[in-house]
C-alpha cells in the first residue's frame, strides 16, 4: 500500500504544483497574494465541462479553457490589482480585493450549475488501468503526469531562457529599474497573470477529470494548500513551489492512509508552523527570491 | 349626460366592490431562509426550491380559500451565523411574517433558533438536530434526527447484512452529517459490529485516491458512506478505481436518495445500500406528480432535499390554515398549530407528516439498492 500511496500522492502533488506555479509566480513578480487564484481554478473546470457537453472536442474544450482562465486572470489584474498598485502600498487592500473577486467568480458559478456538483461524461477520458510493480495507475494518472512535468519544464525554460522570461525576472528584482531599462511592466504583469490564470484553469480541468467531480467551491481547498505550498517551498519560489507540491501531495496521502483522515489539515499546517520557525523563508527561499529573480 | 352619470355611477360601484374584494382577501406571509450560498447550498438551495413550488401550487389550487394566498420571500442566510442573526432579528420586527422557514444547517439552525426563542417568532428549521427543538418551543426542526432514522439502516446492516466489521467514511465539516455518522457508529457497535476505521473528508473534498486505497487494501465487511449523494457517488468510483472487493456492500444514509448520486456514479454505485426519505422519481401519485412537475418547471431529477422542502411547505400551509379556521392567525396561533400537525399527505417517508408529542417530526424511512441504474425498494 505505501508504493501505492506515494503514487497517489505525486499525481496530487503534480496538480498542487500546476495550481502553485500561477499563485507563487503572480507573488514573486508583484508581490500580492492573489485569493482568486482558486476561483480561477474552477472555472477552468467549469469552461472546459461546458464546452465538452456542448460537443466541443475535449483537448479543444481543454484549450479554450486555458484561453479563458489566461483572460479571467487579466481581468483580475486590471479589477483588483492595477487600480490599487497606482495608488502604492497595495498589499493588503489588493489581498481584500482579490478575495472579492474570488467571490464574485464563486457566485456566478453556483448560479450557472445551479448548485449543482458536475462531472465529465463518461467515455471523457478512457478509463484504464496498469498494473505495474504492484502499482495501480490509470492512463490519465500517468497523462496528468506527464503533462505537469512538461508545463514545468516550459515554464522554467521560459523564465529562464526567453527575452520575456528575462523582463519578467527584471520587473520581480526591481520593478522600477526594469522600466528604467526599458521593460513594459504593465505588459509583464498583464502575461504573468495570463499564465497563473492558465495554469490554474488547465489545473482545474485535470481535477475535475481526475476525481470526475467539479462544483463552485471546488478552489477554496486547493487556494488554502497553495498558500501553505508557496510558504513552505519559499514564497516565489518556482522550484520550492514543485518541491513544496509534490512532498505536500505524498503527505497528504500517508496522512490519510496511517493516521485518521481528520488529522491531514492539522499535520500539513503544524509542518507550516515548524517550517516557518525554521526557515521563515520557506525551504527553497531567501529573504530577496522572486520568481527566479532576486528583489532588490 | 344622463349616460354620463350612469358610467360614473358604475365605475364607482365597480371601484367600491373591487376595494371591498380586496379587503377580505387575506394574505399570510412567510420567509423561506434557507442557505442559497456558502457551504449548505448543496441544502438549502433545493430546500428552498421545492418549498417556493409547493407554495405556488397551493395558491394556485386556491388552499387557503378564494382570494386568500401565502405570501412568501425567500432569503439567504448565506451559511453564516452572523447574516443569519441579522436577518431574524429584522424578521421578527416585522409584525405580517408569521413565520420562517429555516435557516437551514445545523450550529446556523441553533444560531437562528436562540433568536426566535428570544423573541417569541417561530422557525422551521430544515436542520434535524435535536438541540434547536430543545431550545425553546418556538424552534421547530423538519427533518427526522439520526435516532429516527439511521435505526433503519444500522438494523439492516447489522441483521440483514450480517456485518461483522464496518469502514466509516464521514463528513467532518458539517453537523448534521457527523451525527448522522455517529449514531450510525454507535448503533452497529451496540449490534456487535466493529469499526474497522473512521475517516472524515470536508464538503468540498473530490480527491479520495489515498483514502479509497486505504480502505481497498483493508478488510471490512461493509463500507459506510455519509456524504451529499454527488460526493459520495464520486467516493464510490475512487473506491471501485482503488481496486475495492465488489463483493463488499457500501451503504449510505439518506443524502444518497438523489438523482444525482445515479447520474454521476453510472454503474460504480450498482447494488450500494441507502436509506431515504424520498424515493427518486416517486413511489406514490402524489409524489411521483411532484417529480414530474419539478423536473418539467425545473429541468433538475427532485432530490431528497427538493422533497423535503416541498413537504415542508405543505406541513407549514396546514398549519396556517389551522390556525386561521381556529381565529388565531397570530406567531402562536401558527407555532401551536405546526406543533398539532399529523398526517398531512407529503412526498417524503411513508407518504404523510405528523409531530409527536416532543415536536420531533416523523414521516418514516425505506431502505433502498440502486439496482439496474434505478432506486429500488429493499423488501425486508
Amino acid at each position: 500500500m505505501l508504493s501505492q500511496q506515494i503514487l497517489n500522492g505525486l499525481v496530487t502533488g503534480s496538480v498542487y504544483a500546476l495550481f502553485s506555479l500561477g499563485f507563487t509566480l503572480i507573488f514573486g513578480v508583484q508581490k500580492l497574494l492573489n485569493f482568486a487564484h482558486g476561483a480561477t481554478f474552477m472555472a477552468g473546470a467549469f469552461i472546459a465541462y461546458y464546452c465538452t457537453i456542448s460537443g466541443m472536442p475535449f483537448l479543444l474544450a481543454i484549450g479554450l479553457s486555458m484561453v479563458a482562465t489566461g483572460v479571467i486572470g487579466i481581468v483580475v489584474d486590471l479589477v483588483a490589482f492595477r487600480p490599487l498598485r497606482k495608488r502604492g502600498n497595495a498589499e493588503f487592500p489588493a489581498l481584500v480585493s482579490s478575495i472579492g473577486v474570488d467571490l464574485v467568480l464563486i457566485s456566478i458559478a453556483q448560479q450557472v450549475s445551479k448548485t449543482q456538483v458536475l462531472n465529465f461524461p463518461f467515455g471523457t477520458f478512457p478509463v484504464k488501468f496498469f498494473n505495474f510493480l504492484g502499482l495501480r495507475i490509470s492512463l490519465l494518472q500517468i497523462v496528468i503526469l506527464a503533462t505537469v512535468a512538461v508545463l514545468v519544464v516550459l515554464l522554467i525554460f521560459y523564465l529562464k531562457k526567453t527575452s520575456f522570461g528575462r523582463q519578467v525576472r527584471a520587473v520581480a528584482t526591481n520593478e522600477r529599474a526594469a522600466a528604467l531599462l526599458g521593460v513594459n511592466v504593465q505588459s509583464v504583469f498583464l502575461q504573468t497573470f495570463f499564465i497563473a490564470g492558465a495554469l490554474a484553469g488547465l489545473a482545474g480541468v485535470l481535477i475535475g477529470l481526475l476525481f470526475n467531480s467539479m462544483q463552485f467551491l471546488m478552489g477554496e481547498p486547493y487556494m488554502l494548500r497553495a498558500f501553505v505550498v508557496v510558504v513552505i517551498g519559499g514564497l516565489g519560489s518556482v522550484p520550492g513551489a514543485i518541491v513544496a507540491s509534490l512532498m505536500l501531495g505524498v503527505m497528504q496521502s500517508l496522512t490519510v492512509a496511517y493516521l485518521p483522515s481528520g488529522l491531514t489539515d492539522a499535520i500539513i499546517f503544524t509542518l507550516l508552523f515548524i517550517v516557518l520557525l525554521i526557515r521563515p523563508n520557506g525551504l527553497f527561499g531567501d529573504a530577496n527570491a522572486v520568481a527566479g529573480g532576486t528583489r532588490q | 349626460m344622463k349616460l354620463l352619470k350612469l358610467g360614473m355611477s358604475v365605475a364607482a360601484f365597480s371601484a367600491v366592490m373591487a376595494s371591498s374584494t380586496l379587503a377580505m382577501a387575506d394574505e399570510y406571509k412567510i420567509v423561506v431562509l434557507q442557505s442559497l450560498t456558502g457551504g449548505a447550498a448543496f441544502i438549502g438551495k433545493h430546500v428552498a426550491d421545492g418549498a417556493v413550488m409547493a407554495a405556488d401550487e397551493l395558491n394556485e389550487k386556491g388552499f387557503f380559500g378564494a382570494g386568500n394566498s401565502l405570501v412568501y420571500e425567500v432569503a439567504d442566510d448565506a451559511t453564516d451565523r452572523t447574516q443569519t442573526l441579522s436577518l431574524i432579528t429584522r424578521l421578527a420586527a416585522d409584525d405580517k411574517v408569521l413565520l420562517v422557514m429555516g435557516p437551514t444547517s445545523g450550529s446556523v439552525a441553533l444560531a437562528g433558533a436562540n433568536v426566535a426563542n428570544e423573541r417569541a417568532f417561530p422557525v422551521l428549521t430544515t436542520t434535524n438536530s435535536m438541540e434547536v427543538v430543545e431550545n425553546g418551543p418556538w424552534s421547530f426542526i423538519l427533518t427526522q434526527p439520526a435516532d429516527v432514522t439511521i435505526p433503519y439502516l444500522a438494523d439492516f446492516t447489522a441483521q440483514t447484512l450480517g456485518a461483522k466489521s464496518c469502514a466509516i467514511i464521514g463528513v467532518k465539516d458539517n453537523e448534521a452529517y457527523v451525527a448522522l455518522q455517529r449514531k450510525y457508529e454507535e448503533l452497529i457497535q451496540a449490534q456487535g459490529v466493529s469499526l474497522a476505521s473512521v475517516d472524515g473528508v470536508a464538503l468540498a473534498d473530490s480527491d479520495f485516491s489515498a483514502l479509497a486505497t486505504k480502505i481497498a487494501t483493508s478488510d471490512q465487511d461493509c463500507v459506510f458512506i455519509g456524504t451529499p449523494a454527488a460526493q459520495a457517488a464520486n467516493m464510490v468510483i475512487q473506491l471501485r478505481q482503488a481496486g475495492l472487493d465488489p463483493s463488499i456492500p457500501i451503504l449510505g444514509h439518506n443524502a444518497f436518495a438523489s438523482p444525482a448520486f445515479i447520474e454521476k456514479g453510472g454503474a460504480a454505485v450498482e447494488n450500494v445500500y441507502l436509506i431515504g426519505a424520498w424515493v427518486p422519481g416517486g413511489d406514490d401519485e402524489f409524489s411521483q406528480a411532484f417529480a414530474a412537475n419539478f423536473q418539467a418547471k425545473t429541468g433538475v431529477s427532485a432530490d431528497e432535499w427538493h422533497a423535503v422542502g416541498y413537504s415542508g411547505m405543505q406541513v407549514i400551509a396546514n398549519a396556517i390554515k389551522d390556525a386561521v379556521a381556529a381565529g388565531k392567525v397570530t406567531r402562536e396561533g401558527v407555532r401551536d398549530a405546526l406543533g398539532a400537525q399529523t398526517d398531512i399527505p407529503v412526498v417524503i417517508g411513508e407518504g404523510t407528516y405528523s409531530y409527536d408529542e416532543h415536536r420531533v417530526p416523523r414521516f418514516g424511512m425505506k431502505v433502498m439498492q440502486v439496482k439496474d441504474g434505478a432506486f429500488t425498494v429493499v423488501e425486508q
